[in-house]
């Protein structure tokens, strides 16, 4: 199956980061569908000035997570590039939870 | 959501991995990957991220960009709303307007491109000479500042009957009992259009700026037939230089320009939804 995938996908340019990138993003939109099954959301009022729900709070983490680290490569480049992930993975966890 | 009605959605499913999914995951890749035609990929990471990112010819553009989108939303929403507002609510005259309204919607982008540049080409166009009338030395070819205005003057033309149908249709459901208790309230004409008529055309209002939004941010084939991008690169936006990057075979460049590109729109997208879905709540509390 891996083999014929390869194969069959050569031309889409695959690599481990962007495979676990997208692989990662599949897992966790199909694990909120489960989680909103067994426990149905509701939507709150954190530091946001809107309510929001869960989805909108993993959007908003994961558009922030790609925009620091797109600020950060346009002010300090590539150096310290774990900086930039430790800092949208705070603010990911910061505002999944209080936002 | 029962078995059947994961089966209704598979067909959907299915067309959205093909249409938008993998072209996603493909221009992903491909941003990740210094790709020059004849040669073998070599993936290099964040680097034309970096390079995007560095370059100040895609900052002028994203720049130039988001000035078009916000002007576009500043002038045709209000020049929507208040048009729908002027136009008659029914009989003959509410059909033509409808009809004449509906024109320009019906043209095709390239063919809106080919006759704007008739209408203002220097030497035979109708806007230079009648400019010209008025003293005013119109040049669209040359003038930095003429070409942005026209293009952006057309999308108003050709755009802005979209966002005054949708005020008209959003207008027309709006039942008269609102207005009729406004009156006997004695409400102004001005706060009956901000407490009743604005907030009921609420949701049509959301559509419409997203959707002006969106599409401004895809304009490409107007400043391409109209000016080329010129002069300088004061008309070439994002679609244009994205396309520029693809035709000279910077592959892996225009793949990081066009998911920043995405990025932005999205963004955008998002907090105009919350704004205007959010806007005005909790007024009747008050």
């Amino acid at each position: 199956m891996i083999e014929w995938l390869a194969t069959n996908l050569e031309w889409m340019y695959w690599t481990i980061p962007s495979g676990i990138f997208f692989g990662g993003l599949f897992l966790v939109v199909a694990g909120m569908g489960v989680w909103d099954h067994f426990s149905p959301n509701i939507n709150r009022k954190g530091f946001f000035p809107m309510e929001t729900s869960r989805g909108d709070r993993l959007f908003i983490g994961i558009i922030s997570t790609i925009g620091i680290i797109l600020l950060w490569l346009a002010l300090f480049g590539d150096n310290f590039l774990w900086g930039a992930i430790a800092l949208s993975s705070a603010w990911f966890l910061i505002e999944a939870r209080w936002g | 959501m029962n078995n059947r009605a994961w089966l209704f959605l598979l067909p959907m499913l299915i067309i959205m991995s093909l249409s938008a999914f993998i072209p996603l995951m493909t221009v992903v890749n491909y941003s990740l990957h210094y790709i020059f035609s004849g040669s073998m990929p070599q993936y290099v990471g964040l680097a034309n991220y970096l390079e995007v990112m560095r370059d100040s010819s895609f900052q002028n553009a994203l720049g130039r960009q988001l000035i078009f989108s916000t002007m576009v939303l500043v002038v045709q929403i209000p020049l929507g709303i208040m048009i729908a507002l002027a136009l008659p609510k029914k009989g003959t005259g509410a059909t033509i307007s409808l009809v004449l309204l509906g024109i320009p919607l019906l043209i095709p982008y390239i063919v809106v491109g080919i006759v704007w540049r008739l209408f203002t080409q220097s030497d035979i166009g109708v806007v230079p000479k009648v400019l010209a009338l008025f003293g005013y030395a119109y040049n669209v070819a040359l003038d930095p500042i003429d070409a942005p205005l026209t293009i952006f003057l057309l999308d108003v033309w050709h755009w802005t009957p979209l966002v005054v149908l949708l005020c008209y249709a959003g207008l027309q459901s709006i039942p008269d009992a609102f207005y009729q208790a406004a009156q006997i309230d004695g409400a102004s004409t001005w706060k009956t259009f901000r407490y009743v008529t604005l907030p009921k055309l609420r949701p049509v209002l959301i559509l419409a700026v997203l959707l002006r939004f969106m599409d401004s941010f895809k304009i490409y084939s107007e400043p391409l037939l109209l000016t080329g991008g010129g002069p300088g690169s004061s008309t070439t936006y994002l679609s244009l230089f994205v396309a520029r990057k693809a035709e000279s075979y910077e592959l892996g460049y225009a793949g990081a320009v066009s998911v920043i590109y995405l990025f932005v729109v999205v963004t955008f997208s998002f907090i105009f939804f919350q704004i205007m879905k959010n806007l005005g709540k909790g007024e009747h509390s008050r």
